[in-house]
């Protein structure tokens, strides 16, 4: 295993970690930042922080529904009005699928940021190197 | 090559930002007054971070609210349907938990409902509902009742349970986390406020509100303009002789002159009106429905298989979720009461005790009238009385509506009452004139929680009428009975007194006497003593006879009595639970009354032949309409599709005729179903209206024409509203959905249920039973409840509306009920 592939496999699940710790304790924009600080860092790719960022956020809500006794998927099958598609609000379908949605607002969100973070610093290179010829 | 990618990477980064902008508005701003969405989805704060109630969190914090408050322990048991039943030591420690517990699943839903009569939703809801808390500042009920308030607080009997329970309340309040804060709080982003004594009175004024503030004055006095006296009385008469009534032909009041009670101001008449009747609108949140009503039935003995007397009632309201009543029990050494209780006030409204039970229907009197005022000019600040320009009295009212904004209101009264309707009011529903005065029994204060906790420790259906006496609004039918067998009728309330007039139409008084000079002895109102009579109370007149229109005049046509009735003569031994499946009963005496109408004319063309129209075949079945309606037995079931079509028939019948006659519903009052069918029994030249003819043509349009005609129309009506070939089930026709009471989308929900305005099961699709209850006097007594929707108000829990299936199919829930313990 080559050195910076051994270091990705490292950087995985603390990545993930991270980004667990941050949906589970901090408000929504706390994944703008947290994201935001680990890409200017860390040459960290779109692919891997939308991964990370759709798992913590489904699996945050996911624990949270648990220690609820599944309440808060619950509310949102009502609000999201799951009955008209035939689900009821205590079908694992439904919970899933208000997993998923979580999961991808906080991908979006995650790979909105490190996207725009991304082409900033592409932006600055390409400017850097026009200066320099 | 490099200004290719500099231009890329900076269209991707613009791209980017402007996504993540309009995101992160979407997620942090707050739209119409609710939380930012992302503070609602969070993992870290939004709605999963909630706690669903639960009746062991519930014990917990019971036991530690009580032993913080000083108070001795309560033993909590929440049974399988989620009813609570708390037993106590003593009366503070017991209203203290009642407080607590009714809190804990339901404080948004009373916070809600405490706050329309006080005339704050606004400060819920946003600027949407400022229509509403104008409407009920200008009616000054809010000072009505904080008058309450003072009485109760001012009786040692009734102080003691209110302050408890607001103590409780304020435990529960006070111990509200991020996990615990009701759903519907997080949602709009604010927190509860401190609950106060006043909120239960103004829980007492919105059911007084529900149940005597029509308002058919209005449409009633346009149509008195437009027709001949004569016509206008043959088609809304007093004293009409119907069958049906709660006392048959008794006529309590002996047509002696009524005494007016020391102590009444009696209302001054106002000159005679020549005010502008500009229309303007009611919001249609605050007009109660007419068909808020009710059923209760007690059989005597002799007719029950246990040979003790059975109570039963329904309670028909504005269906919610959370539903509108609590089921609790409440015991102490001295009480054992269950029943339901209304969300924000202490003790059970409608219930049994160990030995007794009582049951309410809405007494549908009229006890609300209308002022015509002549202001000097166009600020309205005097009115003419008696030659005299009187001040109006004006107070500015502070309205605060979600996210920070303020209204500043005028309420208006005069010594007539208050002036609701303004000229700058907007949006129309039906129209009103402005610059009445009201006059209503709703604004009389009176200790209505002393009437419901003396229920609440009575042993016989003869301690009703000593619990009952002061009571004032609303004006229920009291049906009680008891263990020994007793029955006891009491139609309580206090009724104005109008020497000169009967409250049909808005008052153009001359003098004193067209004004409400007292009021009725209440001795004298209708009440009964049996031990052997069947009695059923349906919200129709309480006795035939030439007083009646002392009481009121829009007394409910009593179909539904007479099925009770039927029902229950059919048979002469009964077993208690078979009473389920006649309060289930969807069967409509007007379809039927209207099915023999049409059989009456089914020979005879054009109907004839109508009825073999391919626009009315249903598609389902290749029988004749003809046959089917024939083999009819008036049944509402939610998948009749005959239902829908008879429905929908007679409504178009009723539309020919009185548009003809009286002009169109929107602008005119029409003569109810009932008095329809009395007309066409005893149509005659005499009577100087023609129902089927249309003089104004050359041609004698019959009823057999008519009944063609309306055939076909409502065939066509029910085709394109359905958008099918076939006809719509009942279901369908008259959808029933259970709203959320803040009317929060999706917090509700829609059923199939059967049953029409004028079955028992006196379904209006969102009016109908909120409250079902069986009791049968065995010791221990047995009983039977059902509420549409489920114990707790938290729409996180499966008890939020486990019941709703149960209760659309008509089924009840056997009463868990404990007993004291032997000392």
């Amino acid at each position: 295993m080559t050195f910076p592939k051994l270091r990705e496999n490292l950087l995985r699940p603390i990545l993930f970690l991270l980004m667990l710790t941050t949906a589970f304790f901090t408000p929504w924009w706390g994944t703008l930042v947290v994201v935001g600080a680990i890409r200017l860092f860390s040459p960290i790719l779109l692919r891997t922080v939308a991964v990370h960022s759709f798992q913590a956020w489904a699996i945050a809500c996911l624990i949270r529904d648990v220690a609820a006794s599944f309440g808060p998927s619950r509310i949102f099958a009502k609000l999201f009005k799951f009955e008209i598609l035939g689900l009821s609000s205590d079908s694992i379908v439904a919970r899933l699928l208000i997993y998923i949605v979580m999961g991808i607002v906080g991908m979006v969100l995650a790979v909105m940021v490190a996207g725009l973070i991304k082409s900033l610093q592409e932006l600055r290179r390409s400017f850097k190197k026009s200066v320099a010829s | 090559m490099n200004s290719f990618k500099a231009l890329h990477s900076a269209f991707s980064a613009l791209g980017c930002f402007i996504c993540l902008g309009l995101l992160s508005y979407g997620l942090g701003h707050s739209f119409n007054g609710m939380s930012p969405i992302g503070d609602l989805i969070a993992p870290s704060r939004g709605f999963w971070r909630h706690q669903p109630t639960r009746s062991s969190d519930l014990e917990a914090r019971l036991r530690n609210a009580l032993a913080n408050a000083g108070m001795k322990p309560v033993e909590l048991e929440v049974d399988l349907d989620g009813v609570p039943h708390l037993n106590a030591s003593d009366d503070t420690s017991l209203y203290f938990a009642q407080g607590f517990v009714t809190a804990y699943y339901r404080l948004w839903q009373m916070d809600f409902l405490s706050r329309i009569t006080a005339g704050e939703v606004s400060e819920l809801l946003g600027e949407a509902a400022l229509p509403i808390d104008r409407f009920f500042r200008r009616m000054r009920l809010p000072a009505a009742a904080h008058a309450v308030t003072d009485l109760v607080m001012a009786d040692p009997f009734t102080r003691g349970p209110l302050t408890s329970y607001t103590q409780g309340v304020n435990a529960r309040i006070g111990e509200i986390d991020i996990s615990s804060i009701p759903v519907e709080y997080r949602l709009f982003g604010i927190l509860p406020d401190v609950w106060s004594e006043d909120r239960a009175a103004h829980l007492m004024k919105f059911m007084t509100w529900e149940l005597t503030g029509r308002l058919d004055d209005f449409k009633l006095t346009k149509t008195k303009a437009k027709l001949p006296a004569d016509i206008f009385e043959l088609l809304f008469p007093l004293n009409s002789k119907v069958s049906g009534t709660i006392l048959g032909n008794t006529v309590p009041i002996d047509g002696r002159p009524s005494k007016s009670q020391v102590g009444f101001q009696a209302t001054p008449a106002p000159a005679p009106s020549v005010a502008r009747h500009r229309y303007q609108d009611i919001p249609s949140d605050v007009l109660p429905e007419p068909a808020n009503g009710s059923n209760n039935w007690a059989v005597p003995a002799r007719m029950m298989s246990n040979r003790r007397a059975l109570l039963a009632n329904d309670l028909h309201l504005g269906y919610t979720l959370p539903a509108l009543w609590f089921p609790m029990q409440l015991t102490t050494p001295t009480m054992n009461v269950y029943g339901a209780s209304l969300p924000g006030a202490p003790g059970i409204i409608v219930g049994f005790t160990e030995t007794m039970g009582w049951a309410v229907t809405n007494g549908t009197d009229d006890v609300l009238d209308w002022y015509s005022l002549r202001f000097r000019d166009a600020n309205r600040q005097e009115y003419l009385f008696e030659d005299t320009w009187r001040p109006v009295m004006t107070r500015d009212e502070l309205i605060h509506v979600a996210g920070g904004k303020t209204e500043v209101i005028q309420t208006r009264e005069t010594h007539l009452g208050p002036i609701v309707f303004e000229e700058q009011d907007a949006a129309a529903i039906i129209d009103v004139p402005s610059g009445l005065a009201v006059q209503w029994m709703g604004f009389r204060p009176s200790n209505i929680l002393k009437n419901f906790l003396l229920l609440n420790r009575a042993t016989s259906a003869r301690d009703c009428v000593a619990a009952l006496k002061g009571y004032v609004a609303p004006s229920q039918n009291f049906v009680c009975a008891d263990r020994t067998g007793k029955i006891v009728f009491q139609h309580a309330g206090v009724f104005p007194d109008r020497k000169g007039g009967d409250g049909r139409v808005i008052s153009e008084v001359a003098n004193d006497l067209d004004l409400w000079q007292g009021t009725l002895l209440p001795e004298e109102n209708p009440s009964k003593e049996t031990s052997t009579d069947l009695i059923v109370t349906a919200n129709q007149a309480p006795f035939n006879g030439e007083n009646l229109h002392k009481y009121g005049w829009f007394f409910v046509a009593p179909y539904r009595a007479l099925q009770i009735r039927s029902r229950i003569e059919a048979k002469k031994i009964w077993k208690p639970e078979e009473m389920i499946e006649i309060q289930a009963d969807t069967i409509s005496r007007p379809s039927l009354s209207f099915k023999q109408l049409v059989l009456s004319e089914k020979g005879a063309a054009p109907l004839k032949e109508a009825l073999q129209h391919p626009a009315c075949a249903d598609g389902s079945t290749n029988e004749s309409l003809l046959s089917r309606i024939e083999k009819w037995n008036g049944d509402h079931s939610p998948e009749s599709t005959l239902a829908s079509l008879m429905h929908r028939w007679l409504k178009k019948v009723e539309e020919q005729v009185w548009t003809r006659i009286v002009g169109p519903q929107t602008d005119s009052y029409w003569p109810s179903t009932w008095r329809f069918f009395e007309l066409i029994q005893a149509n005659s030249s005499a009577m100087k209206i023609s129902i089927w003819d249309d003089l104004t043509t050359p041609n004698a349009e019959t009823l057999n024409q008519r009944l063609e005609e309306s055939l076909k129309l409502a065939c066509k009506d029910l085709r394109e509203t359905s958008g099918s070939e076939k006809l719509p089930r009942w279901d369908s026709y008259q959808t029933t959905e259970i709203r959320h009471s803040g009317r929060i989308p999706g917090l509700g929900q829609k059923v199939s249920v059967g049953g029409a305005a004028d079955s028992i099961f006196a379904n209006k699709g969102t009016h109908g039973p909120t409250w079902k209850m069986i009791v049968t006097f065995e010791d221990p007594p047995r009983a039977w409840a059902m509420i549409p929707g489920g114990a707790s108000g938290d729409p996180s829990s499966m008890q939020y509306d486990d019941k709703l299936d149960a209760w659309a199919r008509g089924e009840m829930r056997p009463v868990k009920f404990n007993m004291r313990k032997a000392k």
